[in-house]
């Protein structure tokens, strides 16, 4: 018995993940500081494209504010180290219930709005949490923000142990996610994306999953910011600041914001180029800024998206068909059947119906028609 | 008395100066399969939106199973047992056949609030939706994203969904659109296979189709009931083949 491919990549695919996680453990082994430095941040800004893929790529909402909830998770670090001596849980709790509580107030401000509009209020909304952070300096620190947080109690002094720490919760915060997109209601926020009109009329409450979308994104945003604040040591306006918001826009476009790991790539590309770039000149932001304009013009569907594209087009021309989904769930029919070969004989199909609910259409069409159909269906030209 | 599946009441639907529905009085019993014609932008869609929710009207009322939901919106309605497909084309068209599928069945029941499972895992739908891909003679396309099906195969779809709901009242929006001939026969005999017991709202340009499987025909002309008859008495009325065929006299 040979292995097919797909045999194949449930073994490929573990083995991957296995191994790309053992590198990431034992990364502080491996390179200097100042890269592991740059990992950490890797991984912060991972998690916070990760988390405002959820509004952008899966719920299709274009949100131009999520500074603010990175920033308000930075924000609690920063009053909770300098002003209290509450234990680092606490200070996890708190960031994470500020960030869904925020997600809420930005999820049902923005009920209403679609497209260019939901970008403008999301911008307008993150504004006015960057202003009050900026004014308030009896509080924040105005536009010095808040020095000094300091990492003890937290983990051994070391930039490896708070590598360790950090890709500790970036790993459960990603795996939480993956697993809340799964679900259905992470479902119905990715139908969000595909038919609003759909989603209402099948019986989901489409204002309801766009607040789930923002709480979620909320939260872990917030969990960002608050790591963020611990690796930099201090927060401030820069924290809420538009160009944040901006820049995990491009995050996630250039990375693939139809992919679940797509914003992270792109937060790795970005941040990895930026300090590259940084070694040249100090003007880092017209990078950015010509990055954007290459990556709409020419990759609107992101780094994983022309790779998926390039494969399935070497896969066509290899004559043989593309697989179905990049998760390869397939489990009842076993992939892509040979055309005009339906997979169970349409005869033995139409007995099983009987007791499974009266959703069926009732069972009288002939074999012989029910026969036809399969096969002209799977006949049929595919695009 | 028979019970009413659904029934409107003097629906007028008003956008601006413009008057899309006017003074609209249905009643569709249950179990009857209403076919609704009309030429174009006679106001059959908007009908449709407001009968499903997706519009709510700016006077009269809409009753569903006998219960007042002129207020309700569209996902009460569909969980009270309504199912509608659309016009174009309207699906999940980046999930696969199977996802469509049990997305719809998920929404049914608490299962629509599961966040910390699978859906796939949720109990009871994988052998849902396996048996209703079944019935529909899906089976060999679940994993496929639906932008990559036929049409055709997408019109189907359409039917599915609605279907997986286990509705009491389906609309069904010009199901045969765009199809070929051969395919739009294929999708009316679908249709006329449905349980007798759903009660089945459809709009139809077709008129072979229309009078084939309506038990009752209703005409819209302008927004308002011309007509609401039988289909062989339709089929006859003087002011139906007026709005259709154009004034004898102008011939």
């Amino acid at each position: 018995m040979h292995d097919s491919p797909r045999d194949r990549r449930h073994l490929v695919v573990p083995l991957l993940v296995a191994v790309g996680l053992l590198v990431l453990l034992l990364l502080p082994l491996i390179i200097p500081s100042f890269y592991l430095f740059l990992s950490t941040r890797i991984l912060v800004f991972g998690l916070f494209a990760t988390a405002f893929n959820v509004v952008f790529g899966y719920a299709g909402m274009p949100s131009l504010g999520h500074a603010a909830f990175f920033g308000a998770g930075a924000y609690v670090v920063g009053l909770a180290s300098t002003r209290t001596e509450l234990p680092f849980p606490v200070v996890l709790l708190l960031a994470l219930l500020v960030g869904t509580a925020l997600g809420v107030v930005f999820g049902l401000m923005n009920l209403r709005v679609r497209g260019i509009y939901l970008l403008l209020l999301t911008l307008a909304l993150a504004q006015a949490v960057f202003g009050l952070a900026f004014t308030q300096v009896s509080i924040t620190g105005g536009d010095n923000g808040i020095f000094g947080i300091a990492r003890e109690g937290l983990v051994p002094v070391g930039l490896p142990y708070f590598y360790w720490f950090v890709l500790g919760i970036v790993g459960v915060s990603l795996a939480l996610m993956w697993q809340f997109m799964r679900s259905p209601v992470g479902m119905a926020i990715t139908g969000l994306r595909e038919s609003e009109s759909r989603l209402a009329a099948t019986g989901y409450r489409v204002g309801m999953y766009r607040v789930w979308a923002f709480a979620v994104s909320g939260a872990f945003a917030a969990l960002a910011g608050m790591l963020d604040a611990y690796l930099v040591g201090s927060v401030s306006p820069a924290n809420l600041a538009f160009l944040l918001s901006a820049e995990v826009v491009v995050m996630a476009i250039l990375g693939g914001a139809r992919y679940f790991f797509g914003p992270f790539l792109g937060a790795a590309l970005i941040l990895g180029l930026e300090f590259y770039v940084s070694t040249f000149t100090t003007r880092w932001t017209i990078v950015l800024g010509a990055l954007y304009i290459v990556t709409a013009l020419f990759m609107s569907d992101g780094v994983l998206g022309r790779i998926a594209h390039w494969r399935q087009r070497s896969g066509q021309r290899a004559g043989t068909a593309t697989g179905p989904g990049p998760d390869g769930s397939a489990t009842s029919s076993g992939g892509p059947v040979p055309d005009g070969v339906p997979a169970l004989p349409a005869g033995a199909a139409l007995p099983s119906m009987s007791g499974s609910g009266p959703a069926e259409p009732t069972p009288s069409r002939s074999t012989a028609s029910a026969r036809t159909t399969a096969s002209a269906r799977t006949t049929e030209p595919r695009p | 008395m028979t019970r009413l599946a659904l029934a409107t009441r003097g629906v007028q639907m008003r956008f601006g100066s413009f008057l899309a529905n006017d003074d609209v009085t249905l009643e569709v019993p249950v179990g009857e399969r209403r076919v609704l014609i009309g030429p174009n932008g006679a106001g059959k869609s908007t009908l449709f939106n407001v009968l499903a929710g997706q519009l709510r009207p700016t006077a009269g009322s809409v009753e569903l199973l006998g219960q007042d939901v002129t207020r309700l919106p569209a996902h009460r309605r569909a969980r009270m047992g309504l199912a509608r497909t659309f016009q174009l084309n309207n699906l999940f068209t980046d999930l696969t056949v199977r996802q469509n599928v049990e997305i719809t069945l998920a929404s049914q029941s608490r299962s629509r609030v599961v966040f910390w499972r699978d859906l796939a895992s949720v109990p009871g739908i994988r052998a849902r939706s396996d048996a209703l891909l079944d019935t529909w003679e899906f089976t060999d396309l679940a994993d496929l994203p639906v932008s990559e099906l036929a049409y055709g195969q997408q019109r189907v779809m359409e039917i599915v969904l609605a279907m997986s709901t286990e509705p009491q009242v389906l609309l069904l929006d010009e199901p045969t659109a765009g199809l070929a001939p051969a395919d739009a026969h294929r999708l009316t005999r679908l249709v006329s296979e449905l349980p007798r017991e759903i009660t089945i709202i459809m709009i139809e340009h077709d008129m072979d189709v229309a009078f084939a499987l309506a038990d009752r025909v209703t005409v819209l002309h302008q927004g308002s009931v011309l007509a609401d008859d039988l289909p062989e008495r339709v089929a006859v009325d003087r002011s139906v083949l007026q709005i259709y065929l154009g004034d004898a006299t102008d011939a």
